[in-house]
């Protein structure tokens, strides 16, 4: 699949709650390898429509295309800490490794080296509970990259952590674009937004108000 | 597969921890067995010994049968008082002796149960001693059946031996054969052999007090392994997990089966050193009280979705449960009124189940004392399911 390549194509998808619609009629086509940022209000059908990307809620109407061997690589991080307080750190991502189907040495060497990615190899088997929040949010990430994604959706990845933490989670987004992952990611912060999207999404009210490389004018 | 290994892994970890809290978890049952017989048997024996009370006895009948009869009851621990009545109202000796009953043999009485005449002994209660004098009257029912059959056995074979009797000869054989027959009676009524009642005792009390630890386990343990179900319906990862291929009934079986071989241990454990039942009716019922019990926090997990509540909601009702349910005290402990909300409980049906294992009971003679169970098993996982795949579990 080359750079740039469309790996989901979504056409006309709408998703209601009731009678009121919350996201669409909208279409967008996301790229290979390319970080893309989304934005917008509280209630603009932000994780709404990354959820429909991820397969966890279903449109109401629309169609959204997505080669097969890209469904099955999907990392989703929700804006909640998906993470159990009472285990530690290591337990979580071998809950989620295990879940996953990863298996042995091949999962004992992921989970070193993620906890060494984000930051947590210290921490690794301390209880989640006593984790900061911007470490919890690490951790988050790292369930996300047990299996190595070729989508990653990450909603407000950033919320309640501190620079430190900021910086790590941005560094795995660059680095995730070098590798040819499609990283797509909610944030309330435009400078986070600026500084690593290559495209940004503006939603109001479950409609597209803007979609604008980075650097160019909304 | 590898998701609901790792399901069950995580499950165990939260439970029990690691170190100390892992051995502490294990011995936990071991220890309050020890506790349990020694702070509790003194409160169990109640279940099987209920204190002695007083009696009155009007005999107008006044001959060797009657006066036997007397003197047997009298011997008998649990009245601890036999009152010989006179000719006052049976309402004044209740209300002045604080008798449970007071028993009046008609004159002739003996007789007229040979001579097939309809006389009745009569029996006023204390309406303030319901269990008393239902224990009275059980014992009284059934001695005077015995000897009731027995004299008109006596009756039908000296009428083929003699023919048709005048009243004198009536009266001979009746004296000859009254007095084997009230003996033979008082002999056969078990409650009047001391020592049968001591060794049901012990084993009434043993059984009570498997029963008592064993309900303890087997709502405590499923309860805390789905006390986080609220917490990962509500911070998103039973979404995460669907999301990545999981399925809700493997999510919700690698819980069961965690909770399962935890009680398991406990159950194997508690009867190896309790008592070793033939395994069949054993395990039947501890699997439906089991079963019961897993369905039952299963559903309430599922109905209050905050985790703090959810605890506190399942923590009362294990509490409740004990109580009503002859886990903690005997049932006849309670007030009539509460004693019937016990059938609505889990430990009620362990507790009757053991006491139809301890009368020998079949596996399926149980099935008929518990089946409630299975019922409600059913009843409450099918609620629960219906409620999560309804997305109850989608935070919105």
């Amino acid at each position: 699949m080359e750079q740039n390549s469309p790996i989901c194509t979504l056409q006309e998808i709408t998703k209601r709650h009731g009678s009121s619609t919350v996201l669409g009629p909208l279409s967008l086509v996301l790229r290979r390898g390319e970080i893309f940022g989304i934005r917008g209000a509280n209630g603009a059908g932000k994780s709404t429509l990354l959820k429909l990307i991820a397969g966890i809620a279903k449109a109401d109407s629309g169609s959204i295309q997505m080669p097969a061997e890209i469904q099955k690589a999907i990392g989703y991080v929700p804006q909640d800490i998906a993470l159990y307080e009472g285990l530690s750190g290591r337990h979580n991502l071998e809950f989620w490794a295990g879940i996953y189907g990863l298996r042995g040495a091949q999962k004992k060497l992921r989970i070193d080296w993620l906890l060494q990615e984000v930051g947590l190899s210290d921490k690794a088997d301390v209880r989640v509970q006593s984790y900061s929040g911007g470490m919890r949010r690490r951790l988050n990430l790292a369930a996300a990259l047990l299996v190595t994604p070729r989508l990653l959706l990450l909603d407000e990845p950033t919320v309640g952590a501190d620079v430190p933490s900021v910086e790590v989670m941005l560094s795995i987004m660059e680095r995730m674009r070098k590798q040819g992952v499609t990283v797509v990611f909610i944030s309330h912060r435009d400078d986070e937004l600026e500084r690593v999207s290559d495209r940004i999404l503006t939603l109001e009210k479950g409609k597209i108000v803007a979609l604008h490389k980075r650097g160019e004018a909304r | 597969m590898n998701g609901l290994l790792a399901s069950i892994q995580k499950d165990i970890r939260l439970l029990i921890g690691s170190g100390g809290r892992a051995v502490a978890m294990l011995l936990l049952p071991i220890l309050l067995s020890a506790v349990m017989f020694f702070g509790m048997a003194d409160l169990a024996n109640q279940r099987a010994a209920v204190p002695s009370f007083p009696i009155a006895i009007r005999d107008l009948d006044d001959t060797i049968m009657s006066r036997m009869l007397i003197d047997q009851i009298e011997d008998i621990e649990l009245f601890d008082t036999v009152y010989h009545a006179g000719d006052e109202p049976d309402e004044q000796l209740i209300a002045t002796l604080g008798v449970a009953a007071v028993l009046t043999l008609p004159q002739d009485f003996f007789f007229s149960l040979y001579d097939m005449r309809n006389y009745t002994v009569e029996i006023t209660l204390n309406a303030n001693m319901p269990l008393e004098t239902t224990i009275f009257r059980a014992i009284l029912s059934s001695v005077m059946d015995i000897i009731s059959e027995n004299q008109q056995m006596m009756w039908a074979v000296h009428t083929l031996q003699y023919g048709e009797l005048d009243d004198a000869a009536r009266q001979e054989l009746y004296w000859q054969a009254s007095l084997l027959i009230v003996a033979d009676a008082l002999g056969r009524q078990g409650v009047f052999a001391p020592e049968q009642t001591l060794l049901d005792d012990a084993t009434d009390t043993a059984l009570f007090l498997y029963g008592a630890i064993l309900s303890l386990f087997l709502l405590f343990i499923p309860l805390c392994i789905l006390k986080t179900l609220p917490e990962e319906m509500r911070i998103g990862i039973l979404p995460r997990y669907l999301a990545k291929g999981g399925s809700l009934p493997q999510f919700i079986l690698s819980k069961g089966l965690t909770a399962f071989l935890i009680c398991f241990f406990v159950w194997a454990l508690l009867t190896a050193l309790i008592f070793p039942f033939s395994f069949g009716p054993a395990f039947l019922l501890f699997l439906l009280c089991f079963l019961a019990s897993f369905a039952f926090f299963l559903l309430i997990s599922t109905l209050v979705q905050d985790p703090a509540r959810s605890q506190l909601v399942g923590n009362l009702i294990l509490l409740l449960f004990l109580v009503l349910g002859g886990g903690l005290y005997p049932i006849q402990m309670l007030p009539t009124a509460l004693q019937t909300l016990s059938r609505f409980t889990i430990p009620y049906y362990l507790i009757t189940g053991l006491s139809g294992i301890g009368l020998g009971f079949s596996t399926g003679g149980i099935f008929a004392l518990i089946w409630p169970l299975l019922a409600a098993a059913f009843v409450c996982t099918l609620l629960a399911l219906l409620l999560l795949r309804n997305g109850r579990y989608i935070r919105r």
